[in-house]
């Protein structure tokens, strides 16, 4: 676009046009200004990305009254097929290996069975290759407004260390625990949360 | 998961997407369901608008989120998800949709009986409009169509909807230039 007509009976393609709508195309500016033809073509253009973003917004209202149903019986489908995981093991105290994934599932109830708590990722480290050693283990937790953090991080804490020694028959070094959001309760639904704090708070320490 | 005793569990439903993607990475069903929940209608629409047809539509659907699910630990940032979702539902749609083609198909549903009522909220001249741009799209060639719903919904660039049609970037252009110069033409009688 090097070279642009700009006497007014130049019809630029729908194509330049669009371009500039998108980008601000500089050099279309002047000729576009004093253009009725083109001016013209821009409105539509304009129209017809914003009845598109109409169309699109509409299209997820409907899905939405009708997706329910199939929805659910995809995830259902999801659930006989788990994503294949790391059969890696961790150090256990006893001969039988644990599987890493049981291990996360495992602080992911018992943390969510605290009240305020909802798990994050979390994380297990040790020396697999020496059976028996202790493991670190790493949470996130995201808490529910109005409880207080060191309240739950203690709780959290306990009971992590029990389930873990007692189901897992781990050897718990220590769990570090990061409060990396805080959440408002809203009725439920299944939107993207509201308000925030966004606050982050780390507190590790042995059990 | 809804149980009202139940207070942790209870509330992943209000959790970001960030934190529902890493649980569903390290295994977790239940945040994925939300997560399905929470943007599978959008992976429909876009999957309806891509197929042309509802049928398609929900197969398209369901092979999308099972990759997601099966590739989410490839997701370098929870906060793209919806453009990953949406990328991710392109390529299945198109690779369904060419399989199909090659068999005999149910015909598309016509425009107009493909949805019922408009959504609640549409006031009726917008509902109106909306209607008759759906049904403009219904009537493009399918080439048109797709590259008008890869570039305008889908967000793709030139470049990748050549890759996700398996055709030239001229052809790409030029499609998507007789696709908007049709719905333009038509809009204008809807003045």
């Amino acid at each position: 676009m090097t070279s642009v007509p700009t006497h007014p009976g130049y019809r630029h393609s729908l194509e330049d046009l669009n371009e500039y709508l998108r980008t601000g195309e500089p050099n279309l500016e002047p000729h576009v200004r004093n253009c009725p033809r083109c001016r013209s073509s821009l409105q539509g253009l304009r129209r017809l990305d914003s009845l598109t973003d109409r169309l699109a917004q509409d299209d997820i209202c409907r899905a939405e009254s009708v997706g329910a149903l199939w929805l659910g019986r995809l995830v259902a489908r999801l659930r006989v097929e788990p994503r294949a995981q790391e059969p890696l093991s961790i150090p256990v105290k006893g001969p039988t290996p644990t599987a890493e994934g049981f291990v996360l599932a495992l602080i992911r109830s018992t943390g969510d069975s605290v009240a305020g708590v909802t798990i994050g990722r979390c994380q297990v480290q040790g020396d697999r290759e020496t059976p028996s050693s202790g493991v670190r283990v790493q949470v996130n937790l995201s808490a529910r407004w109005g409880h207080p953090l060191p309240d739950l991080v203690h709780a959290l804490r306990d009971r992590l260390f029990d389930a873990l020694t007692r189901h897992a028959a781990l050897d718990v070094d220590g769990i570090d625990i990061t409060v990396t959001d805080v959440y408002v309760p809203r009725p439920q639904s299944t939107g993207p949360p509201g308000q925030r704090t966004g606050a982050a708070r780390r507190d590790q320490s042995a059990p | 998961m809804d149980g009202p005793e139940a207070p942790g569990s209870s509330d992943l439903a209000q959790q970001t997407d960030v934190l529902l993607v890493e649980r569903a990475i390290d295994g977790d069903v239940d945040a994925f369901e939300v997560l399905v929940r929470r943007h599978g209608p959008m992976v429909y629409a876009y999957a309806r608008r891509l197929a042309g047809a509802a049928v398609d539509a929900e197969d398209i659907t369901q092979e999308a989120l099972l990759q997601a699910w099966r590739q989410l630990p490839t997701l370098r940032d929870a906060v793209a998800l919806r453009g990953w979702l949406l990328s991710i539902t392109s390529h299945c749609g198109i690779d369904l949709l060419r399989r199909r083609r090659t068999t005999p198909t149910p015909k598309d549903l016509e425009p107009g009986t493909v949805d019922d009522s408009p959504a609640p909220e549409s006031s009726a001249i917008e509902a109106c409009l909306l209607e008759a741009l759906s049904e403009a799209l219904h009537r493009l060639p399918e080439q048109q169509r797709q590259c008008w719903v890869l570039r305008e919904i889908g967000g793709h660039s030139y470049q990748e909807i050549a890759e996700i049609l398996t055709i030239s970037i001229h052809s790409v252009r030029g499609n998507l230039s007789r696709a908007r110069a049709a719905l333009l033409r038509e809009m204008e009688a809807w003045q």
